[in-house]
């Protein structure tokens, strides 16, 4: 006979601290995928698992990098439904990034759409562990939770992700547009 | 002895980001101080990092998505807030149930629907027992009951303005199912029970037994209710009330004026 599975009673602040992290999931998301209508799918789905999983939440713990795991785990899962092996999708070893010419004080001058635009452009791998450091502010610990990595594979990926950035925001900096299409950084 | 130029290239990111390193703090800020080269690096890193986080703006979220979540949210506390008041209401309507069980008279299979008729009466008339079906009009009962019993029931119109139908209720036999009809004539609760002449028995309470027109009549008193029992064709009938089980009053209750039964005053004009 079905039955009902018995509940531990939720942290009431459980909803609301989690609606506050709504904007950085959406973020998250729409940078992962590159597309605004399925960034909104992965986001809804996030919160639907997350609010139906919430007593599984550990307190003291963090609710953004909770948030965030079952967002990739979410995003993984479609890569794969679609036939899309996700290791192969997020191929990082074609990627080799030369040091970027640019000198420190040149960086001041990156607008918030041109980082967006360079964002795009990192192959997928090196995109998730720049986003979840740089732009979330996660910890290493808390990326390599999040992508079920270990954490020295994690800052192999943040350190050629923050260079292939350089290297994408350079160009821009000097004044060219941004590339019309996503091209594999080399 | 300062640390390597390698080693400090290779955690310095990790360093600027806050994170443990194999080396301390003092490692990197000594090497530095000597380091022109290590130094120029950490500046950059520092500077592009400064960048990427001022520059970030998140993509607005779509109101419509917001909106979405909120309601999903909303509607997830609202019944986790509720479920005690649901878990307490079902407490409650178990409590309910129960008293309600203890007090209606037991469940009875009797061996007459004298017995089962009179047992209905009881509960029907003190409302511990409910009607399963309501209904003011014979045709309607009629009907409903035959759909259940497994006989045909013919109930009489009881157009009299004195006689009121209240509905009507199933009860178990030994042999078999009875149909209970419950009346209310000048304002007294009746009930006259309807089953197979095969199943209805006989009251066992002393009962008293009058001929009338080749009919064989009883009458006997159950749980202090009047009960006049009789067969013809195939169904038997136990009529249940307070009203005296003699004279015309009793045969009354169906035989009223426009019942399209034969009129009580033809039975005992014809005695």
């Amino acid at each position: 006979m079905w039955r009902r599975r018995p509940q531990p009673p939720r942290d009431p602040a459980f909803d609301g601290e989690a609606l506050g992290h709504l904007a950085a999931i959406h973020d998250t998301a729409l940078r992962l995928c590159g597309d605004p209508a399925e960034a909104q799918d992965l986001t809804h789905d996030t919160y639907v698992r997350a609010l139906n999983a919430a007593e599984r939440f550990e307190p003291g713990t963090s609710l953004k990098t909770w948030l965030l795991t079952i967002l990739h785990n979410l995003f993984r899962t479609r890569l794969r439904d679609r036939g899309r092996h996700p290791e192969a999708v997020l191929d990082e070893e074609s990627v080799d990034v030369p040091a970027p010419p640019a000198d420190e004080e040149s960086w001041h001058a990156v607008t918030s759409a041109q980082l967006s635009s360079a964002i795009e452009l990192l192959p997928q791998k090196l995109r998730e562990a720049v986003v979840l450091r740089d732009l979330q502010g996660l910890s290493y610990k808390e990326i390599a939770q999040v992508l079920n990595l270990p954490v020295g594979t994690v800052m192999s990926r943040l350190y050629r992700g923050r260079e292939a950035l350089k290297a994408l925001l350079v160009p821009l900096l000097h004044g060219e547009d941004a590339p019309a299409e996503k091209r594999e950084v080399k | 002895m300062t640390v390597s130029c390698d080693s400090v290239r290779t955690w310095l990111s990790a360093w600027i980001d806050g994170e443990r390193t194999p080396l301390s703090s003092e490692d990197f800020e000594r090497h530095l101080a000597e380091c022109s080269d290590c130094a120029k690096s950490a500046r950059e890193l520092r500077g592009f990092l400064r960048t990427v986080s001022s520059a970030y703006v998140p993509a607005p979220v779509p109101g419509a998505l917001e909106a979405s979540i909120r309601k999903l949210a909303w509607r997830r506390s609202f019944s986790q807030r509720a479920a005690p008041l649901i878990a307490a209401g079902a407490v409650a309507a178990a409590i309910a149930l129960v008293v309600f069980t203890a007090l209606r008279p037991a469940p009875v299979q009797a061996a007459s629907l004298a017995d089962a008729s009179a047992w209905a009466h009881e509960g029907l008339a003190g409302g511990v027992l409910p009607l399963d079906v309501e209904a003011g009009n014979a045709d309607e009962l009629s009907r409903w009951l035959t759909e259940r019993v497994g006989f045909r029931v013919v109930l009489p119109k009881l157009e009299d303005s004195t006689l009121v139908f209240n509905g009507g209720r199933l009860v178990q036999l030994e042999g078999g199912s009875a149909a209970v009809v419950s009346f209310q004539r000048n304002g007294e609760q009746v009930s006259l029970g309807i089953a197979p002449r095969h199943v209805a028995g006989g009251p066992a309470n002393a009962p008293q037994t009058e001929l009338f027109r080749n009919m064989k009549f009883t009458t006997s008193t159950l749980r202090g209710l009047h009960v006049i029992s009789w067969s013809e064709g195939e169904l038997s009938y136990a009529l249940v009330s307070r009203v005296p089980a003699t004279g015309r009053a009793s045969c009354a209750v169906c035989h009223g004026v426009n019942s399209g039964l034969k009129s009580v005053e033809d039975f005992h004009g014809m005695r």
